[in-house]
């Protein structure tokens, strides 16, 4: 009798190996990432202005709280890139040092919004028609309220503060990441491979955290990248409102803030700082499109 | 074809006369292979012949459709070779100019009916669309008597109804035909189908090739008809291309006799076709302790029948309110598989075979009568019952790359069932993993690669290692192989009867195919819209089917009716 399979290393075997779907090499999508220059910029100012705000250090002498009344109100040199402030103080060094502020409120305003609102989206999209519909009436009811209205609110019942500040950014972008997040669930959990799994037995929460978190968590985190240009923004609005980091701290905000009653005399001590926020907020929906574009 | 008379001459001087399409030496690159997909294919059709193009997927078969029809991807470049339209050069022609020929001279018949129709433009429109693009003279009325006519040229009885209609309002066969109509619509001398029937059921496959073949004879149609099917292309082609990674192995004359492949390919590729095919196949290697089923079933025939499904039914609610209907997708279905067998359930889409299944492994529940595995009633099993019912009964989807999780690599994958059932960890388990692996013929390497990084027929093995894991009683497989090329089809089926004999288990096997039932099961039911029309041994049911739709089924299995003695002369 005819016997179709031959042993593992039978002419056909190889014919499947061979055509076997190509895997793209770490290399391959760094140069494919090379190819659009304006992605490699966008990381390179984003990887700067984190830089700055691990070690500031590094990137100026000058002392940002202490000025030399001397030499107030000087124009951008090369001795002092941004100018100086109404005190004398480096307006770089204020900004280099102001980034550890802003970005350290906008990572946990992000942090919040992304185990929260990920959270709700993941047991709110694996749970039952009622609890679901529930949960979401709660969210559509914080997505319809202004967000700088909402975070406002939050800030003046949790008190002042650069960590406040985080905290009622990061609640505002709860709903959207929930929404992001419940939409994939609600796709993960109709495949065939979750079916599989609990046909295979698994218990849900098993089937939750190995099945359906990795595989919906992606699209939440190219929202986390593009949240993090929106909450930098909004971190950098409250300080400039004042709840924020206290003077003489410096803080991008609050830096626009304190150099806006100088705006037609010395310009750039409200537009500098307002450059580079907007330039982060840019380069950071940059990296965000790119990684949406990534997904299949 | 009577506008043919008024039809205007042809640009560059193509002839309907003589060779219709010649294509020789031609080579395509893809931008970032290293080797081109197409390499040195010359092949020529004229004149009512129909010429078949069989090959497996990756042969470079759809590339030298795109090429012939001028419409290769941006990244793929004709390296050398040439296209000729009757008899004219057309490899440098510009797109505008290739558009004049496209629809006078030549039609194309895509694969896809369901996606390559524009949803929102009614079906009449869509002809006659095709119509208006080469004669702008036309009034509204004519062109609407000459839509009418192609739609009833492609077989559609109703053409009034269906002139009117959306696409979504077809079924797949019509819209195929409406896609025919289009490709007719300027009354071409060459038409190219690509796998034109490959989305549909077996007997509306038979219906649209016959249909084909008919209008190849009364307008003397060059037809050039690319297939992954050998059975289709054999029964139907008068010459057969034969092409594997990009290059054509062979070409043969197909006629009354069967043809002589000299190649080792070809010949693999026929031996390996499940239509040209007739007997059951046979365990190779190690048969396992139990012995044959017949054996086991003598010394204790109550305990025969692992599975039992009695008088069972499933209804679906379709729509919402008012206008809701209850649609029953199986209705009163009964059969038993007896135990270390294989049983079929055939039938075309739309018969219940997919939701037995699920009910058989309890991914649903049935409305009314009852599934008996092993004795006990699984509608109604305690909590730990259940789950040893999972351990011992699992499924196979259809498409191993939607049931396999993404995000998981090969490994792992087979090493969760035994987590979750807790039978093993630690060395036991990477052991036993890897015994899995191996017993599927797939070799240690494959545990690190993620199921996107493997071909169709490498992922649906890791499939039925993970099945096994659990050492089953019974596995459920819903159209285990129906997405795979034919010659690793053939490998798969022979793997599934291997492990059968050494595991002794039991199959469930639901198909549309005949083809595939024959080599791999012992009983078969055959289903029709949620009823179990007819049921028996394979044998029987080949040699004496008593239902006429059992043998309409039977019928439209592609291939030759001498097909038996094809194979025997092949091995």
């Amino acid at each position: 009798m005819t016997a179709l399979t031959e042993p593992i290393d039978s002419p056909e075997a190889a014919d499947e190996v061979a055509v076997a779907r190509p895997v793209a090499s770490p290399l391959r999508r760094a140069l494919t990432a090379v190819r659009s220059p304006t992605l490699v910029i966008a990381w390179l100012i984003v990887l700067t202005v984190i830089a700055w705000a691990v070690a500031p250090q590094l990137f100026t002498h000058s002392n940002p709280l202490v000025g030399n009344p001397e030499q107030a109100f000087e124009a951008p040199s090369w001795h002092h890139l941004f100018g100086t402030d109404q005190l004398g103080r480096d307006m770089f060094s204020r900004v280099v040092y102001g980034s550890r502020n802003t970005l350290t409120a906008t990572l946990y305003a992000v942090l919040v919004g992304f185990v929260a609102g990920g959270t709700i989206g993941l047991l709110s999209g694996y749970a039952d028609g009622t609890t679901d519909a529930v949960v979401m009436r709660f969210i559509d009811v914080l997505l319809s309220v202004p967000t700088l209205l909402l975070a406002m609110t939050v800030v003046a019942a949790l008190g002042y503060g650069v960590l406040n500040v985080a905290l009622a950014v990061g609640i505002v972008s709860i709903a959207s990441f929930a929404r992001v997040m419940r939409s994939q669930v609600l796709k993960v959990v109709q495949s065939e491979y979750v079916e599989a799994a609990r046909g295979l037995g698994s218990r849900w929460p098993r089937v939750l955290v190995l099945h359906v978190l990795p595989n919906s968590v992606r699209s939440v985190l190219s929202l986390a990248a593009l949240e993090f240009g929106t909450a930098v923004l909004a971190v950098a609005t409250l300080g400039f409102l004042g709840y924020g980091a206290p003077p003489p701290q410096p803080e991008w905000g609050l830096a626009v803030s304190e150099g806006r009653a100088f705006l037609d005399t010395y310009p750039w001590l409200a537009l500098i700082p307002g450059a580079v926020i907007a330039v982060v907020v840019l380069a950071s929906n940059r990296i965000s499109t790119a990684s949406r574009g990534r997904r299949r | 074809m009577s506008v043919a008379t008024a039809r205007t001459a042809l640009p560059g001087g193509i002839r309907r006369d003589g060779t219709l399409l010649q294509i020789s030496g031609l080579q395509v690159r893809y931008e970032i292979e290293p080797v081109a997909a197409v390499q040195e294919v010359s092949l020529t059709v004229r004149p009512g012949e129909l010429v078949g193009v069989v090959g497996e997927s990756g042969s470079g078969k759809t590339t030298v459709v795109r090429a012939a029809l001028g419409v290769l991807p941006f990244n793929a470049t004709v390296v050398s070779g040439q296209i000729a339209y009757g008899g004219a050069d057309v490899t440098h022609w510009r797109d505008r100019q290739l558009a004049r020929v496209r629809g006078p001279f030549v039609g194309y018949v895509p694969q896809d009916p369901a996606t390559s129709l524009n949803p929102v433009k009614k079906i009449g429109r869509q002809v006659a669309e095709g119509i208006l693009l080469h004669d702008r003279r036309l009034k509204a009325p004519e062109v609407r008597e000459l839509a009418l006519g192609k739609l009833v040229t492609a077989g559609l009885t109703e053409a009034e109804r269906v002139y009117d209609q959306y696409p979504h309002e077809l079924s797949g066969g019509m819209k195929q035909r409406a896609l025919i109509a289009i490709a007719l619509a300027s009354d071409p001398a060459l038409l190219i189908a690509d796998e034109p029937t490959s989305a549909l059921d077996v007997t509306v496959q038979k219906a649209i090739l016959d249909h084909l073949d008919q209008l190849r004879a009364r307008f003397n149609l060059g037809v050039l008809l690319v297939t992954h099917d050998l059975g289709i292309a054999t029964e139907r082609a008068s010459r057969l291309v034969v092409m594997q990674r990009g290059r054509v192995v062979e070409e043969l004359l197909v006629g009354k006799e069967a043809p002589a492949p000299q190649h080792p390919y070809t010949r693999r590729l026929i031996a390996a076709a499940p239509s040209v095919r007739s007997a059951r196949l046979q365990p190779a290697g190690p048969t396992g302790p139990t012995g044959p089923a017949e054996a086991r079933a003598a010394r204790d025939p109550e305990a025969a029948d692992i599975l039992v499904v009695d008088q069972v039914s499933k209804h679906y609610r379709i729509g919402h309110g008012r206008g809701a209907a209850n649609f029953a997708a199986v209705a009163s279905a009964s059969f038993a598989v007896a135990r270390g067998t294989t049983h079929a359930i055939v039938g075309e889409s739309g018969a219940g075979k997919t939701t037995i299944a699920r009910l058989a492994v309890g991914l649903q529940t049935p409305d009314s009568g009852t599934i008996r595995f092993e004795g006990a009633d699984t509608t109604s099993l305690s909590a730990a019952a259940r789950r040893e019912f999972r351990r011992r009964v699992q499924f196979v989807y259809q498409n191993p790359f939607s049931s396999l999780d993404p995000s998981f690599s090969v490994g792992r994958l087979l090493a969760e069932p035994l987590q979750v059932h807790q039978v093993l960890s630690g060395d036991g388990l990477r052991q036993r993993v890897r015994e899995l692996v191996t017993a599927v013929r797939l070799d240690h390497s494959y545990l690190s690669r993620r199921p996107a990084e493997l071909s169709g027929g490498q992922a649906q093995r890791v499939a039925i290692a993970r099945a096994l894991a659990l050492n089953p009683q019974l596995v459920v497989l819903d159209e285990p192989v129906s997405s795979l090329d034919v010659s690793v089809q053939g490998q798969v089926l022979q793997l599934l009867v291997d492990l059968q004999a050494r595991h002794g288990l039991t199959y469930l096997f639901i198909s549309h195919d005949l083809g595939v039932v024959r080599l791999i099961a012992d009983t078969v039911s055959v289903m029709r819209r949620g009823q179990v029309v007819e049921d028996g041994p394979v044998s029987r049911i080949f040699a004496d089917p008593r239902d006429p739709y059992t043998r309409t089924l039977i019928g439209a299995i592609p291939g030759p009716s001498g097909g038996s003695q094809w194979h025997a002369s092949y091995t």
